[in-house]
């Protein structure tokens, strides 16, 4: 079993981050090997406190668009 | 033989606008392919970060609308499309959200972060705020 970190779950997601490339490296072997993967409620957290304070630097995909502010926030959750 | 800078963006504007209404069509056919129905209509909207994002209005359920948003992002990964649906909304706010996500995903879109990551810097700093 694998715990994710706030750390590795963001920078797999964005690729902009200098991290990136290793933290998706990571993700891909733990997904291959079908290792169970876990997170904590403190993660979701921390995830929600990073990217809704950095909302208005983000820029979502078109599929998003008709999301309100709030509502916005979720994509990013669902995702990581 | 050099074209005049202004000559040169009228030209490079209009090949986009062709490849834009090229996609649209593929967009359109690919929708009736998939529905069997004429969508209501297929519009391009210029989007400033992901280009043109093709916009269909389909006379259906937003489960069905969805379902299709899904297997057209599916054919054609990259090309942002969003399927509208005129019919009720028979899923609840949740729903949505992750029949979204799971679109988006399909065709390979992600957030961009614009301002600069820094992903370790940010969350340490995030986390020496908090009060042990």
């Amino acid at each position: 079993m694998a715990y994710l970190d706030t750390n590795l779950l963001l920078s797999h997601y964005f690729a902009e981050d200098p991290n990136h490339p290793y933290a998706a490296r990571l993700m891909e072997t733990l997904r291959r090997r079908g290792e169970e993967r876990r997170v904590s409620l403190l993660t979701l957290v921390e995830l929600y406190a990073y990217i809704s304070r950095r909302i208005g630097a983000l820029k979502l995909p078109p599929h998003y668009a008709r999301l309100s502010q709030e509502e916005k926030v979720a994509p990013y959750l669902y995702t990581c | 033989m050099a074209l005049p800078m202004s000559q040169l963006h009228a030209v490079v504007s209009t090949a986009l606008n062709v490849a834009a209404t090229l996609t649209a069509e593929i967009v359109l056919q690919a929708a009736r392919a998939l529905t069997g129905l004429a969508p209501r209509q297929v519009r391009v909207e210029e989007d400033p970060d992901w280009g043109p994002t093709y916009v269909i209005t389909l006379d259906v359920k937003a489960s069905e609308a969805l379902r299709i948003n899904l297997e057209l992002q599916k054919t054609l990964p990259g090309v942002p499309v969003v399927v509208e649906w005129t019919g009720p909304t028979d899923i609840s706010n949740d729903e949505l959200l992750e029949r979204q996500v799971e679109i988006a995903h399909a065709g390979g879109f992600r957030a961009r972060e614009t301002g600069g990551i820094d992903v370790v810097k940010e969350v340490t700093q995030q986390r020496d705020r908090w009060p042990i």
